[in-house]
C-alpha cells in the first residue's frame, strides 16, 4: 500500500533546454519529502513526470523497485492534489468522493466502504452532503486529500496546493496536512516555492536549482548546515548576511577576517587560504548594548519590526548586516556592539559555491 | 506633528450598493510612512483610489496639506499612485513609461533625460528603458512602475501592493530600499498591503483596515502588543495570537483568571467591570516551555507537533481540551513531541470581552487617530 | 507515425475543401464578368471562357459601350443604366465614408461611458443590440414615411443619418469590449500626473484600442457599402448606390445582364478589399498585453 519511490539519472528535455539533469532521490515509505526551489527549478516537471503526466527524456522512476516510466498515468496508483485543491464545488463532498472511484470503475460495495472508511479518518461526516462551493479552506483540504485517499494510491503528490491562500489560512492548513499525512502514514511528495511551507511539514527537503538537486536534508540541516551558497540565500527569511572575508589556516582551526571582525576563530574546514565569502544567519548575529568579548562596536541604520522580533540592521564596513533582537531593543542611530557565533558561520568557497565542511580532527 | 493628509468620515459605495468604505477617518502626518493593512476587498485599494479622484466619493472630506481635496481633479491633487495591477502604458518604451509625468509636465528633455537615469540607476531598471513592458518580468514591470510613481515629487505618495507577487528575495531587498527611499526623500506616504510583515517592518503608523473601516491605528509596536480587538490580534502575528476562554472573578489578591488547564491570579489588576465572557490573548512567543515542571512553567499540556521553521519553532500545544500555538527558539531545548510544561503571564489589557469583541482597557487613543509625538518617532 | 499522418492529410483536405466552398462565388464573379453574353448563362455551364471579354466593365465605366450595347444586343436597356456607374461609387463612397466615420466616432464615445461610467446600467449595451435582431423589413416602412416626412428621402444626408443609425448599435457592442481590454488603471496614472479624463481618453487608451476602431470602422464600413434595401426604398433616382446600381443592370428582353452586373460587383469589392489592405496591420490584436499584472 505504502510505497517506496526512488528516482534515477531522471532527465527532461524540452528541445534546447534541459528542465530536468539527471536527478537521484529516494522517498522512504511513509516519508514526506519536500521539493522546494524558485519558478523554473524543475520542480514542477519532476512532479509531472512522476505523475505520468510528461514522459522523461532519461533516466527511471521507480515504485517499490519497479519501473513505471511505461505505465500510464492512470495505472500508476500515484494520488495527486492541484493548485488550490481543485473541489468540484457543484457537487456534494460524497460525490466529491465517488468521482475518483467511478472514473476507476470501481463496484458500487467496495465504493461505499472506501468511502465510509475515509469520512471516518478524515472526519468528514457531518458535511457529506455540503456541495463544494460551500466549503471553507480547511474542510476542502480534507476533501480534496480524502478524493485522492480514497483511490487507496502508492504515492501522493501535493503540488503547491497552498500557493494563492493567505498566511494565516496556510498556518493552520499546514498543521492539520501534517496530522493527516502522518496519522494515514502515507508517502508525500510535495513540490513548493514557499520554505515555511516546505520546514514546517517535511521530514526531508530537496531544495533544487536549474533542474539540479542542491541539497537533500532535514529542515534543521538545510537551515543550519547548507550546502551551497544557493541553499544558504534561499532559505531563511531575513535572508542570510553574505560578507566577503580572508581565510587563513591557523594550527587547528580557520581564521576569518571580514571587514568588521578582524580575527573569526572558525573550526578548521576543507577551504583553501584566501579570498571567499562568509555566511551567518540573522539570528547567529547578537546584539548587545554594551561592549561584550568578541563584540564590535557599530551603529545600527534600520530597524524592521516583525512583531515577535526585529531585525536590526547595522553598520557592517560599508555594506549593512541584519541582526535580530528583541522588540524596541535598538532605533537607527544607536550605538550597539556586534558579536559573531563562529561555530554558526559558514564559509562559503569562491571557486565552487559550496560552504566548505569541517574537516574530521 | 504637521498636518499632513486628513481624511473624515470617508464613505463610499460602488453600484449594487456594495459598501467599499464606511466611515474612514485618518490623519497622516508630513513625512509619515503609514501603513494601510487588511484583508482582501477591506476597501484598502479603493481608500487610495478615492484619494487620488480617480473613483468619486460618497461623503466625508479629504484634505492633503490643507487643501481640500473633494473638488480637484485628479491632476490637480499633488499626488502620485502606484496601482495594484501596476498599469504601464503597453505602448510606450520604459524610458516613456517612467518619463510620462514629466512629459505631461512639459519638464525640458535633458531634465527628463537626467531624471530618468538618475531613478532607473536606483531601481537598477536601466535595461529596460528601451523595451516594451511586454518584455519585462513581473518584477521588472513593478519596478518601472514605481520609478513612474516617484519620477516627480508628489505631496502625497501612494503605493498599493508594490511587492506583492515579488520572488521572496526581491520583496525583502526592496522592503529596505522603500525604507532607504522614504527616510531620504521626507516623503509622506501611504503604504497598502496585506502582508504584515511588509507593515510591520516598515510603517511608521499602521491602521488596519477590516470592512471598510480601521479596525485599529497604531505603531507597529502598539498594534502587535496591544491589539484593539480580536480580530487585529488574530490578524497579526505569524501565528496569530492565541485567544484562549477564561473565566474572571475579582478577588483580594487580585483578578482571577481560570482557563483550560489553567490559572493564574493578575496581581494589582486595576478595578473594572468584568465581562461575563471572556478570553486571554496571549503572544505564540509569551508562553514559556520546559520538560519540567517548575515556577515559570506550572501548566501541563502535550506537544502534538513541532513546526521546525530554522530560526525558530512553532509548536502545536493541547492544553486542557484547547489548541494553542507556542513559538520557541530554533535552539531551545525542548526538541520532542509529547508531555511538556508551559507557563505565561496575562496583563489586563490582553483581557477580551466576548460581547463587543474588544480588549478590556484597550487603550481608547489606539482605536481613532495618534497625535502625540512619542508613536510616531519609533522609526 | 501513421495515424498522425492521415490526421494531417484529414485537415489538409478538409481545409481545401472549405477554401473551395469559400473561394467558389469569387471565382464564379470574375468568371461571369469576362463572359461574352451568350455565354452568362449558358447550360451547361461555361467554367472557364475560351472567348474572354472586357465588354462588361466597359458598360460599366462608358455610357456610349452601354448605349450601343443597348442597341445592339439587349433592345431595350433601362435609361439608368445608359448612364455610368461613376455616379453609383461616388454616391456610396460618400454615404458610406460619412456615414461609417460618424458611427464609429459616436460609438466610441458611447461604449466609453458605458463601460467607464456604467451609463445605464449592466444591460444597456445589450439593449441596444436587440434594436438590430428585428429583420430591417419590418423598419422599413416607418422609416419610409418619417423620412418622406422630414423631406429626407432620396437626399445623402438622409442615407448618412440612416446608415448611422442602423450601424451604431454594431459600433458600441463592438468598440465597447476593446475599451474594456484597456485598464482603467492606466486613465488613472496619466490624470494623477495631469491630464484631464479627454485627454487621457485621447492620448491613453485610444491609441491602445486603434487596433479595434479600425476593425470596426471595417465591418460597419462593408455593412454600408453593402446595404441594398434601404437604398431601395429609401432612393428614387437622385441618389444612387452601389448595390442599387448592380440591381439596375437589367433589360426588357434579355432579363439580367448577369455578365455586367459581375463586372460591377468585381468593380464594387475592390474599394473593401483596398481599405481592408489598408488598415491591415492594425488589426492585430494583443496590443494591450504588458499593461498590467495578471
Amino acid at each position: 500500500m505504502i510505497a517506496r519511490l526512488e528516482l534515477r539519472q531522471l532527465v527532461k528535455r524540452y528541445a534546447e533546454v534541459e528542465a530536468v539533469r539527471a536527478i537521484d532521490m529516494s522517498l522512504a515509505p511513509g516519508e514526506f519529502l519536500s521539493l522546494l526551489g524558485p519558478s523554473g527549478c524543475g520542480k514542477s516537471t519532476t512532479l509531472a513526470m512522476i505523475a505520468g503526466f510528461e514522459k522523461p527524456s532519461g533516466g527511471t522512476i521507480l515504485v517499490d523497485g519497479k519501473p513505471i516510466n511505461d505505465v500510464p498515468p492512470g495505472q500508476r496508483r500515484i494520488g495527486m492534489v492541484f493548485q488550490d485543491y481543485a473541489v468540484f464545488g457543484r457537487l456534494t463532498v460524497l460525490d466529491n468522493l465517488g468521482f475518483g472511484l467511478e472514473a476507476q470503475n470501481v463496484p458500487r460495495s467496495e465504493r461505499r466502504r472506501r468511502i465510509a472508511e475515509i469520512v471516518e479518518k478524515l472526519e468528514l461526516r457531518d458535511i457529506l452532503s455540503r456541495r463544494g462551493a460551500g466549503l471553507n479552506m480547511s474542510e476542502m483540504q480534507r476533501v480534496a486529500l480524502a478524493r485522492v485517499l480514497v483511490t487507496e494510491p502508492r504515492l501522493l503528490l501535493l503540488d503547491e496546493p497552498m500557493s494563492n491562500l493567505d498566511a494565516s489560512m496556510r498556518s493552520a492548513l499546514r498543521g492539520e496536512l501534517k496530522l493527516i499525512q502522518r496519522s494515514l502514514g502515507q508517502t508525500v511528495l510535495y513540490v513548493t516555492h514557499d520554505q515555511v511551507e516546505a520546514m514546517s511539514m517535511s521530514d526531508r527537503i530537496a531544495v533544487m536549482r536549474d533542474g539540479r538537486i542542491e541539497q537533500v536534508g532535514t529542515p534543521d540541516e538545510i537551515y543550519h548546515r547548507p550546502a551551497t551558497r544557493f541553499v544558504a540565500e534561499f532559505i531563511g527569511d531575513p535572508p542570510i548576511n553574505i560578507f566577503a572575508c580572508t581565510v587563513k589556516r591557523s594550527g587547528n582551526g580557520t581564521a576569518v577576517a571580514t571587514a568588521l571582525h578582524d580575527a573569526l576563530e572558525l573550526p578548521l574546514s576543507d577551504v583553501p587560504d584566501g579570498e571567499h565569502s562568509l555566511g551567518i544567519r540573522p539570528h547567529d548575529l547578537h546584539l548587545s548594548k554594551a561592549p561584550m568579548r568578541g563584540a564590535v562596536a557599530t551603529t545600527a541604520r534600520f530597524v524592521e519590526k516583525l512583531g515577535a522580533e526585529d531585525v536590526v540592521h547595522v553598520d557592517y564596513g560599508g555594506s549593512l548586516a541584519a541582526a535580530i533582537a528583541a522588540p524596541g531593543f535598538a532605533f537607527p542611530g544607536d550605538r550597539v556592539w556586534l558579536g559573531v557565533d563562529g561555530s554558526r558561520a559558514h564559509i562559503i568557497r569562491s571557486d565552487n559555491g559550496r560552504v566548505a565542511t569541517a574537516e574530521a580532527a | 506633528m504637521s498636518k499632513g493628509l486628513s481624511l473624515v468620515g470617508l464613505r463610499k459605495t460602488y453600484p449594487g450598493s456594495i459598501l467599499a468604505l464606511d466611515g474612514i477617518d485618518l490623519a497622516v502626518g508630513e513625512g509619515e510612512f503609514f501603513a494601510i493593512l487588511g484583508p482582501t476587498n477591506s476597501g484598502k485599494s479603493t481608500l487610495l483610489k478615492t484619494i487620488a479622484g480617480v473613483e468619486p466619493v460618497d461623503r466625508g472630506s479629504m484634505e492633503l496639506f490643507g487643501r481640500r481635496l473633494n473638488e480637484l481633479e485628479p491632476r490637480e491633487r499633488k499626488v502620485s499612485l502606484l496601482f495594484q495591477n501596476i498599469a504601464l502604458f503597453p505602448d510606450r518604451s520604459g524610458f516613456e513609461n517612467i518619463a510620462f509625468p514629466m512629459r505631461v509636465a512639459k519638464r525640458p528633455g535633458g531634465e527628463i533625460k537626467a531624471r530618468v537615469a538618475e531613478i532607473s540607476a536606483l531601481l537598477r531598471i536601466d535595461h529596460l528603458l528601451t523595451r516594451l513592458p511586454r518584455t519585462f518580468s513581473g518584477g521588472e514591470q513593478q519596478r518601472v512602475a514605481i520609478a513612474r510613481a516617484i519620477v516627480l515629487p508628489a505631496d502625497l505618495l501612494m503605493l498599493d501592493e508594490p511587492l506583492t507577487n515579488l520572488d521572496a528575495r526581491i520583496r525583502i531587498a526592496l522592503r529596505l530600499a522603500f525604507k532607504k527611499l522614504h527616510r531620504d526623500s521626507g516623503q509622506t506616504l501611504l503604504y497598502v498591503t496585506h502582508d504584515q510583515v511588509e507593515a510591520l517592518s516598515m510603517a511608521d503608523r499602521i491602521g488596519i483596515l477590516h470592512q471598510g473601516r480601521f479596525a485599529q491605528i497604531g505603531t507597529p509596536d502598539k498594534i502587535y502588543f496591544r491589539p484593539a480587538s480580536e480580530f487585529v490580534a488574530r490578524f497579526i502575528g505569524s501565528p496569530p495570537m492565541n485567544i484562549l476562554d477564561v473565566k474572571l472573578t475579582m478577588e483580594d489578591g487580585g483578578l482571577r483568571v481560570r482557563g483550560q488547564g489553567f490559572e493564574t491570579i493578575m496581581r494589582g489588576a486595576p478595578k473594572m467591570a468584568l465581562p461575563a465572557s471572556a478570553a486571554a490573548g496571549i503572544r505564540p512567543e509569551e508562553i514559556g516551555v520546559a520538560q519540567e515542571a517548575g515556577p515559570e512553567t506550572p501548566h501541563p499540556g502535550t506537544v502534538v507537533w513541532i513546526e521546525r521553521l530554522g530560526s525558530h519553532r512553532i509548536l502545536d500545544v493541547r492544553l486542557g481540551a484547547q489548541m494553542l500555538k507556542v513559538r520557541t527558539r530554533a535552539d531551545h531545548a525542548l526538541d520532542r513531541e509529547g508531555p511538556a510544561w508551559f507557563g505565561f503571564g496575562i496583563s489586563p489589557h490582553r483581557i477580551l470581552d466576548r460581547a463587543t469583541g474588544l480588549f478590556l482597557a484597550a487603550d481608547a487613543q489606539s482605536q481613532t487617530f495618534a497625535t502625540n509625538k512619542e508613536e510616531t518617532a519609533c522609526v | 507515425m501513421p495515424g498522425s499522418r492521415l490526421g494531417t492529410f484529414l485537415k489538409r483536405f478538409a481545409v481545401v475543401v472549405a477554401m473551395l466552398f469559400a473561394f467558389f462565388p469569387i471565382y464564379w464573379l470574375l468568371a461571369t464578368s469576362i463572359k461574352p453574353v451568350e455565354e452568362w448563362a449558358a447550360w451547361p455551364p461555361v467554367w472557364l471562357t475560351e472567348n474572354p471579354t472586357l465588354q462588361n466593365y466597359r458598360i460599366v465605366f462608358f455610357p456610349e459601350a452601354a448605349r450601343a450595347f443597348a442597341a445592339e444586343e439587349a433592345g431595350s436597356l433601362d435609361y439608368k443604366v445608359s448612364g455610368s456607374a461613376w455616379k453609383a461609387f461616388q454616391d456610396s463612397a460618400i454615404i458610406s465614408t460619412l456615414a461609417t466615420f460618424l458611427s464609429v466616432a459616436f460609438g466610441t464615445l458611447a461604449a466609453y461611458s458605458i463601460v467607464r461610467f456604467r451609463t445605464g446600467g449592466e444591460n444597456y449595451p445589450f439593449q441596444f443590440l436587440t434594436v438590430r435582431m428585428m429583420p430591417p423589413i419590418a423598419v422599413v416602412v416607418p422609416v419610409v414615411a418619417l423620412f418622406s416626412m422630414l423631406r429626407l428621402a432620396d437626399t445623402y444626408f438622409g442615407m448618412i443619418l440612416a446608415y448611422t443609425a442602423f450601424t451604431l448599435p454594431f459600433s458600441i457592442w463592438m468598440i465597447r469590449s476593446f475599451i474594456e481590454e484597456a485598464p482603467a488603471e492606466l486613465e488613472g496614472v496619466a490624470m494623477i500626473h495631469g491630464m484631464s479624463r479627454l485627454e487621457a481618453f485621447v492620448r491613453v487608451t485610444l491609441p491602445l484600442i486603434r487596433g479595434g476602431i479600425l476593425a470596426t470602422a471595417l465591418f460597419i464600413f462593408i455593412l454600408n457599402w453593402s446595404e441594398f434595401l434601404f437604398a431601395l426604398v429609401l432612393t428614387s433616382g437622385h441618389v444612387v448606390t452601389v448595390t442599387l446600381q448592380v440591381a439596375n443592370y437589367v433589360s426588357a428582353s434579355s432579363g439580367k445582364l448577369y455578365g455586367v452586373q459581375a463586372a460591377m460587383g468585381a468593380i464594387s469589392t475592390l474599394p473593401v478589399i483596398f481599405f481592408g489592405y489598408l488598415i491591415q496591420k492594425h488589426l492585430v490584436r494583443g496590443l494591450t498585453f504588458g499593461a498590467v499584472k495578471r
